[in-house]
């Protein structure tokens, strides 16, 4: 490569390099940036950034944003967040806190005449720009936020300067001396020094850029977990070149302030919180102080968090809460290190942005949600509600001496123990600082000896614990002051124990014997159902400092031994629909009941549905039938079948003949009126329809089935034996030989018809009911089922068959009615009918001879010409006595046909009825 | 009873479906058997397959019948169930057959309740078939063996009986479509009115339950626990969804089968 390719080459990696600096430095695409020291104090100047989003000036001014970083952390941790403010329309000023970045001074821990009266000097500033908006002189609108120590500066900056209109505290303690040093059986007395964070965060603010893991951005976990390991003696120069530190480097205590680094130090030695050490970090308390803060508040913590623990967030929320400051509660799973969780960053922008929305802007109409929220928990669904805790119940149990929970009137007296190894060590592991969403994965290691544990019963259902447990008991010790851990583990049923938020509970207890209640950690957990909850009491815990003495501690077992669980209801919006279900359920077996009693009932009146020989075969009155669509089928009809009647109903199509067979076999209900048959009024289903056979508007098979398949499948429906059905007799009507094994499909409509009749004839019924029985059949079939219904006739049943063809009824039916559109208008013996005249049609060679013959005989007004015969009305005369003239005066009778009236009166009657 | 089992039987639709229904899973086993021989696999889940159980199908014979019920629980169970309940009465109908069996002396509801059993009786056949299907299928292309789950390993013995219980289940979230159907088929003379007719309203309401904007209202769909049989596949069984699944079914059972009887009872045979 010669040297101009190298000069080129060069000048585009420096292009690059460039870029790549202008890229990460600059604040956003659509803000301005401008870097400047703030001095504070004497001698103390602050590095600070200051975002002004486009748009925004003096003319147009906007709220502003103040944005404090982590422990460990600088203004530069939080370019990203104070990028996505600032797109949201925030003036945003991040700066470095004393001690860290670039600033000068020296670590206090949020002091109130230190790093929270820097707050107030940066207000003042903020004040001074043109480009924020004010609610006064020297009052700008501004809101602020920060996590963990930026949390902490948050809620001391709200309390101290009543000038911020909003804040959001992200995983902030309430006391930040209890939160090192807890005692969860006594909160003021000595605590149990959480060791482990302790070093982690000391080694943080002594090293420059050492931990930015309390700033919420994942890819600084590994830092954390390491941090603990790195020497706070040798800071490595090339880690940030550009944050100078203005402290001693070369110092053990780093940039702490002397005295913190003192306290540190004596209290790391003795294992717990020197009195001076609590003193120092008593300033950073917020207890009493939030009845100060006025400006809403939204607090997010981590569920898992264990610096801080879930506790805290809950004893701030109350304190504002209390104070009648408008305040929001978020839970978000993960550990201290919050951004750890994929999720949890974008979930907080969101909600600080609309929280500021909302605060800062006063625009109501932005929607905060609701006052608590849980999401993601790790069984169960995200919570939500407008009380901050929404817990109705505890469940308590005793503490029994067989090791197992258990309601408190079943307990056993006694007693269990478990021994504090002389040095502490091995000690249980439960958490590891800094190790956020992966804290999940550790298994809880309680060592054997060390601890005692006590199983609840299989959960029989969910159980939400949302709150802190508490347990009361009497402990003993062979020792003088006593240590120890109690928590709450999930044991699933495959053995498998976890444990909630890797939250434990330290005590430590200096009178014993002694009865004292322990509140165990916070939960928001759901040990589901055919889980076990565990207590556990241990004596060591990795991440604590714990006596060296050695010791045997012993718990009191027996009734008043309690552990009681705060219980969430099972998700209000499950139980609503199971009480309805359970409803819908209880009324459906009502509605069941009610139905078969009732149709038992109906059945025992139908039981005795045998035919009464003496009633009417039918019995029609005032039926009417009236369809869906108006049209009036049956108008009023009255008739009446006696038993051995063929009964004709005669009309023309659509007089209401079918309509009628159809309300007399109980398949359509009458509009008005009643039918009876054999003596019972009918009724669909009646059982008296056993004694009917029917067919009606034409035969219906299954097409698949053969002929005999459909017979046999017919009477079975009715509950009927084949013994019953003489099936040999309606097969020998129905004349289809081998065919009566083929499909129904395969039928002609003559055969089809034939299998319906002689399916109507299956059970010998005493009355039958046939529709148009000829239609469709041959002539010879025709006779042959003109034959069959005078037979049936002569075996005593009664027979009623509608038909449009006026020869059929004539021929067939003793008794017949006429039908015109819905109404009977002629009704009763054929022969009647047909009137007491007879008249006769005789055809003669000479009908004009043919006709003075007759004439002279009955009368010539009785003689009618018609056509090519004579129409002869034969009055009283005997036929024979007409032939016998016409044959002696010499004229060729061809024929002489009988002419009945029921012709012409059913003409005559249709016509009168349908005109 | 037996003679309407028998009618049933009797006819090829029933065998069509029921066969049809049983070479699905025989149908998915080779495919994923020649795609695999072919070299192919896209080795996703892909986006069709809201379980995760798919990837598992190959798992064992036991695993693919869970992929078959999983598969075949959407939509193709749905389908056999209306087609066998909501053909029953109306192609009786259809027929001109069911005048002379309501002419006969036996109150119409038991009449009803029988042709209703025994829609439901094959259609739990149906449902039956698809896990049978799938285990033989599955044994013969994957092998025996227990059940992989997205929520661990079952047994094969707890498998079985857990796959009892999610074919119970399904079996029970297509109660309102054979209501449904049974309704329709009640009220038409043309089976395929009630099918086809129940086939769309299942669509509707799995497209209904797909629109995230209808929010709460979307938990009252009948298919909304639809695939909460899931829950019968963790240890323990998360019984939540699985309890509103089967209460949620019960309104909707109720008020059809209600209309299809009280309509039945009142109304005039004309066909």
């Amino acid at each position: 490569m010669d040297a101009r390719s190298k000069r080129v080459v060069g000048g585009v990696v420096a292009a690059l390099v460039a870029l790549v600096v202008v890229a990460a430095t600059r604040g956003g695409p659509d803000s301005r940036r401008t870097e400047q020291r703030i001095l504070v104090a004497d001698g103390v100047e602050l590095d600070s950034t200051l975002w002004v989003p486009d748009g925004v000036d003096e003319t147009a001014p906007a709220p502003a944003v103040l944005l404090a970083h982590g422990f460990g952390g600088s203004k530069a941790s939080v370019v990203d967040d104070a990028v996505a403010l600032a797109n949201r329309g925030y003036v945003v000023l991040a700066w470095s806190s004393r001690g860290f970045g670039a600033s000068g001074g020296v670590v206090e821990l949020q002091a109130p005449d230190a790093e929270v009266a820097d707050v107030s000097v940066l207000v003042d500033w903020l004040a001074a720009r043109p480009e924020v908006a004010r609610d006064g002189p020297d009052d700008p609108r501004v809101g602020m936020t920060g996590a963990s120590y930026g949390g902490g500066a948050t809620l001391l900056a709200g309390a101290a300067d009543d000038r911020i209109d909003a804040l959001v505290a992200v995983s902030a303690w309430n006391s930040l001396a209890a939160s090192l040093a807890p005692n969860d059986a006594d909160a003021d007395a000595p605590g149990v020094l959480k060791l482990q964070w302790a070093s982690t965060l000391f080694a943080a603010g002594s090293t420059p850029g050492g931990l930015a893991a309390l700033a919420p951005a994942p890819s600084d976990v590994p830092t954390a977990a390491t941090a603990p390991d790195a020497s706070t003696a040798s800071p490595d120069p090339s880690a940030t070149p550009g944050d100078a530190a203005t402290g001693s480097p070369d110092s053990p205590c780093g940039r702490f302030d002397p005295m913190l680094c003192l306290a540190y130090a004596a209290s790391a030695e003795q294992g717990r919180l020197t009195d001076e050490a609590a003193t120092l970090l008593g300033r950073a308390d917020l207890g009493g102080r939030l009845d100060d803060v006025s400006a809403p508040t939204l607090v997010v913590h981590a569920r898992g968090d264990t610096l801080f623990p879930l506790s805290e967030s809950v004893a701030t929320t109350t304190a504002l809460a209390a104070a009648g400051t408008p305040v929001h509660l978020a839970w978000l799973p993960g550990g201290h290190a919050i951004g750890a969780v994929a999720g949890n960053t974008d979930v907080i922008r969101a909600r600080t942005g609309t929280w500021f929305d909302r605060w800062l802007r006063e625009d109501e109409s932005v929607d905060v949600g609701p006052a608590f929220t849980s999401l993601d928990r790790a069984v169960g669904e995200d919570r939500s509600g407008d009380d901050l805790f929404p817990v109705d119940a505890t469940t308590t149990w005793a503490l029994s001496a067989d090791a197992t929970l258990v309601d408190p009137a079943n307990a056993t007296a006694g007693s269990r123990s478990w021994l504090n190894p002389p040095g502490g060590v091995p000690a249980a592991l439960t958490s590891l600082p800094g190790l956020g969403g992966f804290a999940d994965l550790l298994p809880p290691t309680d060592l054997p000896g060390q601890h005692v544990a006590f199983d609840g019963p299989v959960l029989d259902d969910d159980l939400d614990v949302v709150g802190a447990p508490s347990l009361d008991v009497e402990l003993a010790s062979t020792g003088g002051e006593v240590v120890l851990f109690a928590k709450v583990l999930d044991v699933s049923p495959d053995g498998t124990a976890t444990l909630p938020q890797q939250a434990v509970a330290p005590v430590r207890l200096a009178d014993l014997p002694t009865t004292t209640t322990i509140t165990l950690p916070t939960l928001d957990h759901r040990f589901a159902v055919g889980h076990r909850v565990r207590l556990v009491l241990a004596a060591t815990d990795r991440a604590y400092a714990t006596p060296r003495e050695p010791a045997r501690i012993t718990v009191t077992t027996g009734t008043a031994s309690r552990l009681g669980l705060p219980t969430a209801p099972a998700a209000a919006t499950d139980q609503a629909p199971l009480r309805i279900a359970v409803g819908i359920v209880a009324g459906l077996a009502l509605l069941v009941a009610a139905g078969i009693l009732l149709a038992r009932r109906r059945r025992r009146l139908q039981e005795d549905a045998a035919p009464d020989p003496d009633a009417p075969a039918v019995a029609i009155q005032g039926l009417r039938k009236t369809y869906a669509n108006g049209f009036v089928a049956v108008d009023g009809v009255d008739l009446t079948v006696e038993p051995g009647q063929v009964f004709g109903l005669l009309g023309p199509n659509g007089a209401g003949k079918t309509s009628i067979l159809r309300m007399v076999l109980g398949l359509a209900m009458p509009t008005a009126g009643t039918v009876g048959l054999l003596g019972h009024q009918v009724a669909p289903g009646h059982p008296v329809l056993r004694h009917v056979g029917a067919l009606v508007e034409g035969p219906g098979f299954a097409p698949y089935r053969s002929g005999m398949e459909n017979l046999v499948d017919f009477w079975r429906a009715g509950g009927g034996s084949m013994d019953t059905a003489g099936l040999d007799r309606a097969l020998e009507v129905a004349a289809l030989g081998e065919a009566i094994e083929r499909p129904v499909g395969t039928y002609s409509h003559g055969m089809r018809q034939r299998l319906g009749i002689a399916q109507a004839l299956l059970g010998d019924p005493p009355l039958l009911v046939l529709d148009e029985p000829t239609d469709g059949l041959d002539p010879g079939q025709i006779r042959g089922m003109r034959d069959l219904l005078a037979s049936l006739a002569t075996e005593g049943r009664t027979v009623l068959v509608s038909s449009h063809l006026l020869a059929e009824v004539e021929q067939v039916c003793t008794h017949a009615a006429v039908l015109v559109a819905g109404r009977v208008v002629a009704a009763g013996p054929v022969a009647e009918l047909g009137g007491e005249a007879r008249t006769v049609e005789v055809r003669t060679d000479d009908p004009d001879a043919a006709r003075t013959v007759l004439a002279g005989i009955v009368g010539s007004e009785r003689v009618q010409r018609q056509g090519p015969g004579l129409l002869v009305d034969l009055d009283e005369h005997p036929m024979t006595v007409l032939v016998a003239a016409l044959v002696a005066a010499g004229i060729g009778v061809r024929a002489v046909t009988p002419r009945r009236r029921l012709e012409d009166a059913f003409l005559r009657l249709v016509d009168g009825g349908t005109r | 009873m037996m003679t309407e089992l028998w009618r049933q039987l009797a006819r090829r639709r029933t065998w069509v479906a029921l066969a049809g229904t049983a070479l699905v899973p025989v149908i998915i086993a080779v495919a994923i058997v020649v795609n695999d021989g072919g070299g192919g696999g896209d080795g996703g889940g892909g986006g069709g397959d809201p379980t995760g159980l798919f990837d598992l199908a190959t798992a064992s014979g036991l695993n693919f019948a869970l992929v078959s019920v999983a598969a075949m629980s959407g939509f193709l169970v749905p389908v056999v169930v209306a087609l066998f309940t909501g053909d029953s009465v109306s192609s009786e109908a259809g027929w001109g057959s069911l005048r002379y069996l309501l002419a006969r002396p036996v109150p119409r509801s038991r009449l009803l309740g029988r042709k209703l059993a025994v829609g439901i009786l094959l259609g739990l056949v149906a449902v039956a078939v698809v896990p049978l299907s799938g285990v033989v299928a599955g044994t013969i292309a994957f092998g025996w063996g227990g059940v992989q789950t997205p929520f661990g390993v079952l047994a094969a013995g707890e498998a079985i009986t857990r796959l009892v219980a999610i074919c119970a289940y399904v079996a029970w979230s297509t109660a309102w479509v054979a209501a449904v159907a049974f309704w329709l088929s009640t009220t038409t003379d043309a089976p395929v009115g009630a099918v086809a007719g129940t086939i769309v309203l299942v669509i509707v309401v799995q497209i209904l339950d797909a629109i995230s904007a209808l929010g709460s209202l979307r938990d009252w769909l009948p298919v909304h626990e639809s695939i909460a049989w899931l829950g019968l596949l963790a240890t323990p069984v998360r019984t939540t969804d699985l309890a509103r699944g089967i209460l949620l079914q019960i309104p909707y059972v109720t008020v059809f089968l209600g209309l299809a009887f009280w309509h039945f009872h009142r109304k005039d045979v004309l066909s």
